[in-house]
């Protein structure tokens, strides 16, 4: 049997940004996901905004988190091969009472250690040109940044494999042994591992992960959000994350620009019962485009070439992270329910220091560890396209022409420690078939290229 | 070496529009595919309004032009296009991509439903029956072409939303649902933008992408033809046009 000092249940962008930490150590890691790959719950269904934690409640360990993630996304991202742009974030304000929650706002990112800045309506247009004439004020984040949040979570993952951590996908816990205190083992449909601690990053089913242990009992439960998803030829105007002043209830729909170019708008906030529901309504759609046409009224749906939905891990507390009550060798790092991006830096730096502390064996770094990936240029972005054929001739042959992929790119997906396994897996890394005619020209070519490799 | 006309497809529309302009511009015709009358084997990415920017297995080739052409054809409706609610589970296809699927053996559902009564329902159609699937076709706009060895064809439905997850279960319409082991998205016809600066709109742009369905060749020539014109008035060459269009001084209707 197979014997680890840490097995991680969960590979989202927190269970692998965990793994990635840890294989910079000595200990033996796994990692065990159900799904077929990493980054499947809320970490494929998210803005994409890497925060610099303005708007986190003061005080909160959410907002420690986030703040000291913030500084080191650009050296991070390098390693990971993750785009990370940071272009700043608008908080608009159209009424007087939106310009009352300005001044709020901007004590809490003070509070935070965070740079805000209130400027006027028209200082914002110049900022972000598309936004409304009726922009009374906003409140500017500079620090704000947008990432990829699929790149970012397969390449702390691909890291941690390349580190010799075992990541096992389509693995689902189904239970765990348990001797005196302490979990002895977890069980899969693969057979048990001995686990000397267990990690529950397990999102929205950390729950239940936590009842099976003989943990602590808590409850999360799915917060949906639904997206739309915009164009390049709208996106790529964008200057600014664009948003409205948050309310008690939600923080409300944003307009922001992807690493790709395009459009996110969304999400929507409904607290629900269904963990297994990603469907979307035209109602919650036709609000979001209302709300966003609020803020940018040049936005059109003609631009519109996707609606999604996703479930983000909703919990009170949030931010549940530490040593259960009942189980000494159980981590807990679950409740994360909507910036599990924007803090997984500095979270996955919390977990490796309350593992040291509960005794697990993470002190002694890997010799030889392996720091940062290869990158793989990207077609879509790079400045020199003689120079990327000059590389390779694979980059002359663009297999999705609307996302300006090559078969340089799509083959290089393959040559990894955790390549895909399907499509959408393709999609996930080099963003094939995302693009405006969502696969109409190269989903059969991916799925041959993909069947060859099987 | 500004004065040639960069025409990006090879197709039908794209090949009338350089017999257009033949004797009156220079033209040079992009195809991603080795296609007769392309010129250049190159997929075209960028246009800032002077130069073309394709990517080809001979490498990048910049083409400085006067005007660009989109000929790139149509494809059907994708889900944001056709508004369809619900969850996005495996098993919905576009139409082109279903067909090739279809025919590699890589795409075998059992009781599919096609959307759409066109050209593309047609094709996709043929190419599930022929790996023995029992097609059901749910035609929003009526049958547009003749239509056979469907197991039902509904007509005048609208489908609302696509059910299931991960795979797809069920696709629900106005007044009904069909239980379906995948759908294939073959309703209606779309131009297919792909050149960044020419998407909706481009500098200097002229389109011809007809959206009949079925496609005609009068409608594939009359589209290449009148973007031909648009060209040459982007250039100011209109005055050297023969006597099948307006007025040289109408100005350029993009």
């Amino acid at each position: 049997m197979q014997s680890y000092d840490v097995v991680i249940v969960g590979g989202g962008v927190v269970g692998c940004a965990i793994a990635r930490r840890l294989s910079f150590t000595t200990a033996r890691v796994a990692l065990v996901e159900a799904a077929e790959d990493v980054g499947e719950g809320a970490s494929k269904g998210n803005t994409g905004i890497a925060t610099c934690g303005a708007d986190c409640p003061p005080g909160s360990l959410e907002a420690e988190l986030v703040t000291r993630s913030s500084p080191g996304w650009e050296a991070l991202c390098a390693t990971l091969d993750t785009p990370f742009r940071r272009i700043g974030g608008l908080a608009v304000a159209q009424t007087a009472e939106d310009e009352r929650g300005l001044e709020r706002l901007r004590e809490h990112a003070r509070a935070n250690g965070c740079e805000a800045e209130i400027v006027t309506g028209e200082r914002a247009r110049a900022i972000e040109p598309l936004l409304t004439p009726s922009a009374r004020a906003a409140l500017h984040v500079p620090a704000d940044g947008i990432v990829d949040p699929l790149r970012l979570t397969i390449g702390y993952a691909e890291l941690a494999a390349r580190n010799g951590v075992d990541v096992l996908l389509g693995t689902p816990v189904t239970g765990f042994r348990t001797g005196g205190e302490r979990v002895t083992h977890v069980e899969t449909p693969r057979g048990a591992f001995g686990a000397g601690f267990v990690v529950n990053a397990a999102g929205i089913e950390a729950d239940t992960i936590s009842r099976l242990a003989g943990g602590e009992p808590f409850s999360t439960w799915p917060r949906q959000g639904q997206y739309w998803l915009l164009d390049r030829d709208i996106g790529a105007r964008f200057h600014a994350i664009v948003g409205g002043v948050p309310t008690a209830e939600s923080r409300g729909v944003y307009c922001v620009p992807t690493t790709h170019g395009s459009l996110l708008l969304g999400p929507t906030a409904r607290d629900g019962e269904d963990r297994a529901d990603r469907a979307v309504d035209t109602a919650s759609l036709d609000a979001i485009f209302a709300a966003a046409r609020r803020l940018v009224p040049a936005l059109d749906r003609r631009w519109a070439i996707k609606t999604f939905a996703a479930n983000r891990p909703a919990s009170e507390p949030g931010y549940r992270i530490g040593v259960d009550r009942n189980r000494p060798n159980l981590v807990h790092a679950a409740g994360i329910r909507s910036t599990g991006v924007s803090s997984s830096p500095a979270l996955a730096e919390l977990v490796h220091d309350v593992l040291g502390r509960a005794g697990a064996p993470v002190q002694d770094e890997r010799p030889g560890a392996v720091a940062a990936l290869d990158p793989v240029p990207r077609l879509l972005d790079h400045p020199d396209p003689a120079v990327l054929f000059g590389r390779d001739a694979a980059y002359g042959v663009v297999v999705c022409p609307c996302e300006q992929v090559t078969a340089a790119e799509v083959e290089a997906a393959f040559r990894v420690h955790l390549p895909p396994r399907s499509v959408d897996g393709l999609r996930k890394r080099t963003h094939a078939t995302a693009g405006r005619c969502q696969g109409s020209m190269c989903l059969a070519e991916l799925a041959r290229r993909l069947a060859a490799r099987a | 070496m500004h004065d040639a006309i960069a025409i990006v497809g090879a197709g039908a529309s794209g090949l009338a529009c350089a017999e257009a302009l033949a004797g009156r511009a220079q033209t040079v015709v992009v195809d991603r595919r080795p296609a007769p009358g392309a010129d250049v084997r190159a997929t075209a990415i960028r246009w800032d309004g002077r130069d073309l920017l394709a990517m080809g297995p001979s490498g990048p080739v910049e083409i400085a032009a006067a005007a660009l052409v989109i000929a790139t054809g149509a494809r059907p409706l994708g889900r944001a296009d056709l508004g369809l609610a619900g969850t996005r589970p495996a098993g919905v296809l576009p139409a082109p991509a279903a067909c090739e699927l279809a025919a590699h053996g890589l795409f075998r559902p059992s009781n599919p439903v096609v959307i759409g009564g066109g050209r593309w329902a047609a094709r996709a159609l043929a190419a599930l029956v022929e790996t023995g699937a029992a097609v059901t076709v749910v035609a929003p706009d009526g049958l547009l072409v003749p239509i056979e060895a469907a197991v039902a064809v509904h007509e005048r439905l609208t489908p609302l939303a696509v059910m299931g997850d991960p795979r797809v279960e069920r696709l629900e319409c106005e007044g009904g649902a069909f239980d379906c082991d995948a759908i294939v998205l073959a309703h209606g016809l779309v131009p297919i933008r792909n050149v960044d600066g020419a998407v909706h709109g481009g500098e200097r742009t002229a389109y011809a992408q007809p959206t009949l369905d079925p496609p005609s060749e009068v409608g594939s020539r009359t589209a290449g033809e009148n973007a031909a014109r648009r060209a040459l008035a982007i250039t100011g060459g209109a005055a050297t046009i023969g006597p099948w269009w307006s007025s040289p001084n109408s100005p350029p209707s993009a």
